[in-house]
C-alpha cells in the first residue's frame, strides 16, 4: 500500500508530502453527515412534539383562535414559528461547510428579528410597565420561564445535530441556534398566554431571548469548535 | 456543475502552479468528487491520489494570502489539517468545489486570524528592552525575571528559554521536544502572555 501511495505523493514537494503522508495514516472508513434538510427535518419534527408536549401541560389560551382571525396576531404568530424555522436552518447551514448563509439570508433574518421586537408595540393594545411588573410577579415570571424551558431541549437538540458537523464560525452557529430556540418558546407561550399587550410581550416573551442569548453564543463557541480538536 | 466566484477564483490560482497542466473542468471535478467518495469507505489510495492533486492547489492557495513566509508552511498544515477533520461534511451528491473552497477559506482565514494574534504578541514582547534576555548569567542578576520565569508552567518556561536563552529556532525547538511547531509556538506563546502579566503586575523594575 505504502508503495502505492507513495506514487502519487512523489510529486509533492516536502511539507506537502509530509502533511498529507500524516493525514494517509487516519484513512478509516467513516459516514457522511445528513443533509442540512435531514438535519433541519429531524429538529422541526422534534421541535413540534416539544410545542405540543407543553401545550398539553400548559393548555392554549381558550379565544386562541378568536385572536388568531386578527391578521397582525396571526402575522405576529406566523413570524414568530417562521423565524424560529429560518434561525434553525441558518444554524444547521452554518455548520456546514459551503452551505453557510450569505448576506443576503443573514440580513433577512436579523430583520426579521428587529421586526419582530417592533412588531408588539406596532400592532398591540399598550400595558404600562407597572402591569408588566405586577402580573409577572403574580405569576412568578411564569411567561418567561417557559419560554426558557422550551428553548432548552429545542437547542440542546439543534447543538448535537450542529456538533456532528464542522462549523468555522462556531459562535455565530451557536447565536442562529440559540435564537431559533427561543424564538420556540416565544411561540409556545404566546399560544397559552391571554396577555397579548406589547410591554407584556416585549418583556415576558422575546426579551429572555435578549438576556440569555449570550448563552448559546459562549457555549457554541466551544461546543461547535470542538471538531477541529 | 456549479460555476461560483471560487471556482473561478480557483481556476486563478491553480493556472499559476508553475510546471502543472491544469484544466478546472467538469471531468477534473467529477474525478475529485469520485475519490472523496471512495476516501469515505476507507481508500488509502483514493486519498493519496486526491492529496496529490489538492495539495499544491491549496499550498499556493495558502502562499498568495499569507506575506510572511515563514508562516507559510504551518499554515498550510493546519488549512489542509482541516481539510481532513471536515471531510465527514462533505456530501456526494452536492458540487465538489464550493465544498472544498469553503473548508479552505475557512480554514485559512481562522489560522490566520490566529496567527495574527500571535504575531502582535510576539511583537509586544519584544518590547521588553530592558530585560537580559541574551545570556543565563544576566538572568542570575535579575531576581525578578527569574521569578517570573519559575512562575511559569513547566512547559511555557522549556519553550520561552529555549527561544530566548538559548537561542534555538523554532523548528530545533520543537524537533527536540517532538512537538509540531504549532504547539511549540503556542506553548511560547502562553509562556510570554503569562511573563508579561507577572512583570507588570510586579510594578516597574528597580534593578
Amino acid at each position: 500500500m505504502r508503495d502505492r501511495t507513495d506514487r502519487y505523493l512523489n510529486k509533492l514537494n516536502g511539507v506537502q508530502r509530509k502533511t498529507a503522508e500524516m493525514l494517509l495514516k487516519d484513512t478509516k472508513p467513516y459516514k457522511p453527515v445528513s443533509s442540512v434538510l435531514s438535519q433541519w427535518l429531524v429538529w422541526m419534527g422534534f421541535a413540534v412534539f416539544v410545542v405540543l408536549t407543553t401545550l398539553v401541560f400548559i393548555k392554549p389560551q381558550t379565544q386562541l383562535m378568536e385572536k388568531l382571525e386578527l391578521l397582525p396576531n396571526a402575522i405576529f404568530m406566523l413570524l414568530v414559528f417562521i423565524g424560529s424555522a429560518l434561525s434553525a436552518w441558518a444554524g444547521i447551514s452554518s455548520s456546514m461547510p459551503g452551505r453557510e448563509p450569505g448576506l443576503t439570508e443573514r440580513s433577512f433574518l436579523v430583520g426579521l428579528i428587529l421586526v419582530l421586537f417592533v412588531f408588539p408595540f406596532l400592532f398591540f393594545t399598550p400595558d404600562t410597565l407597572a402591569q408588566v411588573w405586577a402580573h409577572s410577579m403574580e405569576s412568578g415570571w411564569f411567561c418567561s420561564r417557559t419560554v426558557v424551558l422550551v428553548a432548552l431541549p429545542s437547542w440542546l437538540l439543534l447543538g448535537w445535530l450542529a456538533s456532528q458537523n464542522a462549523s468555522f464560525s462556531p459562535a455565530w452557529t451557536g447565536a442562529w441556534l440559540g435564537i431559533s430556540a427561543f424564538l420556540l418558546g416565544t411561540g409556545t407561550i404566546q399560544l397559552h398566554c391571554e396577555h397579548w399587550e406589547s410591554n407584556h410581550m416585549f418583556v415576558d416573551h422575546l426579551l429572555p431571548m435578549v438576556l440569555f442569548i449570550v448563552l448559546p453564543i459562549w457555549v457554541g463557541s466551544f461546543w461547535f469548535a470542538r471538531w477541529k480538536k | 456543475m456549479v460555476t461560483s466566484g471560487l471556482d473561478r477564483l480557483y481556476k486563478r490560482v491553480g493556472t499559476s502552479r508553475p510546471g502543472c497542466d491544469l484544466d478546472f473542468n467538469d471531468e477534473q471535478w467529477q474525478r475529485w468528487a469520485l475519490w472523496m467518495r471512495l476516501v469515505q469507505d476507507g481508500d488509502t489510495e483514493a486519498y493519496a491520489r486526491l492529496l496529490s492533486e489538492i495539495s499544491p492547489l491549496i499550498f499556493n492557495y495558502v502562499r498568495k494570502r499569507v506575506f510572511n513566509p515563514s508562516y507559510v508552511e504551518d499554515i498550510y498544515q493546519e488549512v489542509l489539517l482541516s481539510f481532513h477533520k471536515a471531510r465527514h461534511t462533505y456530501r456526494a451528491e452536492r458540487p465538489f468545489s464550493p465544498w472544498l473552497f469553503a473548508v479552505v477559506r475557512n480554514a485559512l482565514w481562522n489560522a490566520l486570524n490566529k496567527n495574527r494574534r500571535f504575531l502582535e504578541k510576539e511583537v509586544l514582547l519584544a518590547d521588553l528592552p530592558e530585560t537580559p534576555w541574551s545570556a543565563p548569567e544576566d538572568l542570575e542578576m535579575d531576581g525578578r525575571l527569574k521569578a517570573a520565569l519559575n512562575s511559569l508552567p513547566k512547559e511555557n518556561r522549556q519553550a520561552v528559554e529555549m527561544l530566548k536563552l538559548k537561542d534555538m529556532s523554532v523548528e530545533n525547538a520543537a524537533k527536540e521536544l517532538g512537538i509540531s511547531k504549532v504547539a511549540f509556538k503556542v506553548r511560547a506563546h502562553r509562556g510570554y502572555v503569562q511573563l508579561r502579566k507577572f512583570l507588570s503586575k510586579d510594578g516597574p523594575h528597580e534593578g
